[in-house]
C-alpha cells in the first residue's frame, strides 16, 4: 500500500458523462492506491484550483489512459468521508522512457467563431461552426479568432480550418532520443476545478438594467435564460451560497465574453468597501461571500514554529488537506505583547491559496497569502 | 529438522537437514537445496516514518505518519548437484518460479521455523539468483553451489486461505438502542498490527429498502469504533425560518472522552430525524467550554424518516494529559436552519461515535444476497495468502462473481484490538431510514507478522 492508501485518502475516477456533464459512474474506484504523489491547490478566487497526482504503470496501460481519460473527474476525499478536492481532468501526461507526450483540454475548441474587419473597416463575427462528436465528449468549449480586411466568406474558412485543426485535444510531444538510462513509464494527471470550465464558453448580453450582483451571478449559472447550464450543465444551479453585496452592476455583456470573465468582473465590484471572493467548492457549488481579511481579528487557523501541525485557535487539529483559502491564519509564537492592527502584520497573514502535498517523504500544507497588495490588484480583487 | 523455506513448489530447506543432490527441490525431503545460514530469519520490515516539528523550535519531533515498505530479503543457499548441467538445471528452475509474478499470480514465500505450529506466508513481487562458485569441495561425492537468493516481498506475512472470524453471520439492527442494534464487538484478533489496525474483509448482507424507487438500500455508514454514546437527549422538533446560524433542535448532550487521552480517536455525529423539510439543514455544534467544533451544513434527504452524517473532528491534541484534565467531556448539540422558508425537523435521538475509522458507501445496485456488499480489502481464497490488497475497495457481489464497484469515502473499517463494527444505512434517495430493519455481517481479519507468527 502506498502511504496515499494508508493515509485513507480515496480518489475515485468517474467517467465522462455525455457532453462533458459530471457523471457519478465508477471508471476506476481508487487511484490512490497505486499513486506516488499528491497536490491539491484551492484559491480563495476559483476554489478548487489544481490537483496533481501520479504513478507507475507498464506501457500498455499508460497508452490507454493517454487515449481513453481525458475529461474524467474525480472527487477526492479525506480519510474521514470529507470532500476535500474535486473537479475535471484537462490534463495527462506519460513518460515513456525518454519520450514525454502531453495531451490536455486546454487547446481544444469545437466551436469557433471569427471575429472579423472587412476591408472598409466594419466589424461582424460569422456564426458559430462546431464539431458535434468533440462536444459530444466533452461539452462546449468556445473559441473566438480575429481577421482584419477580409471577407465574410473568408471569416467562416478561417473559424471552419480552426475547427478542424482544435476541436481535438491537443497533444504536446517532448521527444529526446539520447543515450543514457531510458527512465521508465509513468502516468501523470492534472486535475482543474470546475470553475476553469466558466471559461469555456462566450456569451453575450444586451441589456443594461442594473441588477444585483447575486442575482446576475445566479442566472449566469442557470440552466436557462443567459445562463452557461444552457450549453454546459457542469455547475451546481443553487444559488444559496451567493452572498449580497448591495452592489447592482449593468447586466451588459459584450459580444464574445466569457462567462468567467463576466462572473469575475462582477465579483471585483466586491460591496464598495471590501473585497468578496468567488469559490466553486464542494458539489460544484459557488460560494460568494465577503472576503476574510475583511475581519482580520477572526482567527481561523494557528500553527506553532515546533509542530507540523495547523490548529484551530481551540486547538483542534486541522489535517492538511482539510486546511481552505479565504481563512487568517497567525503564527503564535511571533505573537507580540502590543495589539497589532490591520491584516497584514507579521504574526497573521490572509490566506489566499492552500497547497496541500502528500508524498512518501513529506505531508503538509503551504498557506499563501496575497501575492500582491498593490491597488491595481486590490480593485481587481485577484492576486 | 530445519527451517522451512518455499518458493512457489519449490523447497529451499531439506527436511531431513541434509541436500540431496540431484533430487526434486519440489519434495521437501528431496530437495538439493539448503540455507547456508541455519539460524537464518527473515528480516522485519522497518516502519516507513513521516515526522514533523522538532529542532530548533522544538526538541523533539512529532510522529505524523507511518506505514511499511516492501522488504528485501536476501537467503544465502547451497546447491548441491549431480553435475554442472544438474546445477545449471535448478538454478533456472528456481529462477523461473520466482519470476512467475511477471505474467501470473505472485509467488508464495512459505516460511515455518522448526518447531513452529504454524506456517506464515508472503507475496513475493520480484527476485534475482546469484550463484556464486562452481564446485565447492565434493561432499559426499555431490558438487556443491553457493548461491544467494533476493527477493522482494510484501511487508508483512499473513496465513493461507482464510482470515479470522471476528464476527460471523450476526444480525445488525438499523438503530443505536436495543439488542441487536448497530454495534457488534470484534472478537479477540491476532497478529502484529493488532493496535496499528489491521485488515477487515467485510461480507454485509443488506435488507431492501422499505420505499422507493430505488428499492434498494443506496448509502451505508461503516466505522470502526471505540465507543458509540446513543441518546434520546438529541431529540426535539424546531421549526425557523433562519437561514444564517440556524436555531437549537433538542437538547445537548454531554459525552466522556476520557478514553480518548489514551487513544487515538475522532468523534463523529450522527442524527437520526423522524421528517424534515425539504429546505432544512442540520448541523452539529461541539463546545468544551468555548465552542471547538462547528460541523458543516448537511442537507436533509427527503422529507421522511433518515439518518444524517453531520461530519466530525479528530481528538488528537486537544484531548491530552494535561494536568487536571483526567475526565474531559464535551457538549454536543444540534442546529437546524432554512435555505429557504420556514423549515421544519425532528431529531428523535442522536449518536456520538468515538472512532478509529469512518466510510460511507454508495451503491448503485441491491446488496441483499450473500455474499452482498463486500469490503474488499485482502486476498481471501484457497492457497492464497491473505494479505492486504494494494488498494482497498467495495464491490457488490453477485452469487461468486463481481457485481459493481460502490463508491466509498473515507477509510474502511480496521480491527483494532477492543474495538467494534458500526453499521448503519439508508435509503438516501427517497429519504427512508427504517430503526426495524437488519442486516447480517460476517468479518473476517488478516492477521498480519512482521516476522514469526508462532502458534496464532
Amino acid at each position: 500500500m502506498t502511504l496515499l492508501s494508508d493515509i485513507g485518502i480515496t480518489i475515485p475516477l468517474f467517467g465522462r458523462g455525455a457532453a462533458g456533464v459530471p457523471s457519478t459512474t465508477l471508471a476506476v474506484a481508487d487511484l490512490a492506491g497505486r499513486c506516488d504523489s499528491y497536490e491539491h491547490t484551492i484559491a480563495a478566487r476559483g476554489g478548487f484550483e489544481s490537483m496533481r497526482t501520479g504513478f507507475k504503470a507498464d506501457l500498455d496501460e499508460a497508452i490507454d489512459i493517454f487515449n481513453t481519460w481525458l475529461g474524467r473527474s474525480t472527487v477526492v476525499s479525506s480519510p474521514d468521508a470529507m470532500t476535500i478536492w474535486e473537479g475535471i481532468l484537462a490534463g495527462i501526461s506519460v513518460t515513456l522512457g525518454q519520450r514525454r507526450r502531453s495531451i490536455s483540454l486546454d487547446k481544444l475548441s469545437n466551436r469557433l467563431r471569427c471575429r472579423y474587419t472587412d476591408e472598409n473597416g466594419t466589424t461582424a463575427v460569422t456564426s458559430p461552426t462546431s464539431n458535434s462528436a468533440s462536444i459530444a465528449l466533452y461539452g462546449t468549449k468556445d473559441a473566438v479568432v480575429s481577421a482584419s480586411n477580409i471577407t465574410a466568406t473568408q471569416a467562416s474558412g478561417i473559424a471552419a480550418r480552426a475547427l478542424s485543426q482544435w476541436k481535438t485535444p491537443q497533444q504536446q510531444p517532448d521527444t529526446q532520443i539520447t543515450t543514457g538510462n531510458l527512465g521508465d513509464v509513468s502516468v501523470d494527471l492534472l486535475f482543474r476545478g470546475w470553475y476553469w470550465t466558466l471559461g469555456w464558453v462566450v456569451t453575450s448580453r444586451t441589456s443594461t438594467t442594473t441588477t444585483a450582483t447575486g442575482t446576475q451571478i445566479g442566472a449566469l449559472i442557470a440552466t436557462s435564460g443567459v445562463g452557461i447550464g444552457v450549453t454546459n450543465p457542469f455547475l451546481s444551479t443553487s444559488t444559496f451560497n451567493i452572498g449580497t453585496t448591495g452592489r447592482s452592476p449593468s447586466e451588459f455583456i459584450p459580444p464574445e465574453t466569457a462567462y468567467q470573465e463576466k462572473i469575475e468582473q462582477l465579483v471585483s465590484e466586491g460591496d464598495g468597501t471590501d473585497r468578496w471572493v468567488l469559490m466553486c467548492l464542494e458539489n460544484r457549488e459557488l460560494h460568494f461571500r465577503k472576503w476574510a481579511g475583511a475581519t482580520p481579528d477572526t482567527i481561523h487557523y494557528v500553527a506553532n514554529l515546533g509542530t507540523h501541525q495547523v490548529f484551530t485557535p481551540q486547538g483542534r487539529v486541522v489535517e492538511p488537506w482539510d486546511v481552505r483559502p479565504d481563512t487568517m491564519y497567525q503564527e503564535v509564537d511571533l505573537l507580540t505583547p502590543a495589539p497589532v492592527a490591520g491584516y497584514d502584520d507579521a504574526t497573521r497573514q490572509y490566506v489566499e491559496r492552500v497547497v496541500c502535498t502528500v508524498s512518501n517523504s513529506r505531508i503538509g500544507v503551504t498557506l499563501e497569502p496575497q501575492a500582491s497588495d498593490s491597488l491595481d490588484v486590490l480593485l481587481r480583487g485577484i492576486s | 529438522m530445519s527451517t522451512r523455506v518455499k518458493v512457489g513448489t519449490l523447497f529451499l530447506n531439506n527436511s531431513t537437514g541434509f541436500a540431496v543432490a540431484g533430487g526434486a527441490a519440489t519434495g521437501e525431503s528431496t530437495t538439493p537445496w539448503a540455507t547456508r545460514d541455519a539460524n537464518w530469519t527473515p528480516q522485519a520490515p522497518k516502519p516507513l516514518a513521516v515526522w514533523g516539528g522538532g529542532p530548533p523550535f522544538v526538541a523533539g519531533r512529532t510522529l505524523a505518519y507511518q506505514s511499511y515498505d516492501d522488504v528485501t530479503e536476501q537467503i544465502p543457499l547451497f546447491l548441491d548437484a549431480t553435475s554442472h548441467d544438474d546445477a545449471a538445471n535448478e538454478l533456472q528452475l528456481l529462477r523461473t518460479e520466482v519470476l512467475r509474478t511477471v505474467t501470473g499470480e505472485s509467488t508464495i514465500l512459505e516460511i515455518k521455523p522448526d518447531g513452529a505450529t504454524n506456517s506464515m506466508y508472503a507475496n513475493i513481487k520480484t527476485g534475482w539468483l546469484q550463484e556464486e562458485t562452481i564446485l565447492e569441495s565434493p561432499v559426499g561425492g555431490a558438487l556443491r553451489m553457493r548461491a544467494t537468493l533476493t527477493i522482494i516481498r510484501t511487508p508483512f506475512f499473513g496465513r493461507l486461505s482464510t482470515g479470522e472470524t471476528l464476527i460471523n453471520a450476526l444480525a445488525f439492527k438499523n438503530t443505536g438502542t436495543g439488542s441487536p442494534s448497530n454495534v457488534r464487538a470484534f472478537s479477540a484478533g491476532v497478529g502484529d498490527l493488532i493496535y496499528e489496525g489491521s485488515p477487515l474483509n467485510c461480507a454485509i448482507v443488506l435488507p431492501a429498502a422499505s420505499a422507493g424507487p430505488p428499492a434498494f438500500i443506496t448509502k451505508v455508514w461503516v466505522a470502526s469504533i471505540y465507543s458509540r454514546t446513543y441518546s434520546t437527549t438529541f431529540s426535539g422538533t424546531k421549526t425557523t425560518s433562519d437561514t444564517a446560524d440556524g436555531d437549537v433542535i433538542g437538547s445537548s448532550v454531554s459525552v466522556s472522552l476520557t478514553d480518548a487521552l489514551s487513544k487515538n480517536l475522532s468523534a463523529r455525529f450522527m442524527a437520526r430525524l423522524a421528517s424534515a423539510s425539504a429546505n432544512a439543514q442540520f448541523r452539529v455544534q461541539v463546545t468544551m467550554g468555548p465552542v471547538i467544533y462547528t460541523g458543516p451544513w448537511v442537507d436533509n434527504v427527503g422529507t421522511a424518516t433518515q439518518l444524517l452524517d453531520l461530519g466530525g473532528f479528530s481528538l488528537r491534541e486537544i484531548i491530552r494529559r494535561s494536568k487536571g484534565l483526567t475526565a474531559p467531556t464535551m457538549s454536543v448539540q444540534f442546529y437546524i436552519r432554512s435555505v429557504s422558508g420556514s423549515v421544519s425537523g425532528n431529531v428523535t435521538y442522536g449518536e456520538v461515535l468515538l472512532y478509529y475509522t469512518f466510510c460511507e458507501l454508495n451503491l448503485t445496485q441491491a446488496a441483499e444476497s450473500s455474499p452482498g456488499l463486500l469490503l474488499d480489502t485482502f486476498a481471501e481464497q484457497t492457497s492464497v495468502p491473505c494479505l492486504p490488497f494494494q488498494s482497498e475497495r467495495v464491490i457488490t457481489v453477485s452469487g461468486t462473481s463481481f457485481a459493481d464497484i460502490v463508491r466509498k469515502k473515507g477509510r474502511l473499517p480496521r480491527y483494532v484490538s477492543g474495538a467494534s463494527l458500526y453499521l448503519a444505512w439508508m435509503d438516501d434517495v427517497t429519504g427512508d431510514h427504517t430503526t426495524t430493519e437488519q442486516a447480517t455481517a460476517t468479518v473476517t481479519h488478516a492477521p498480519l507478522w512482521k516476522t514469526f507468527r508462532g502458534g496464532a
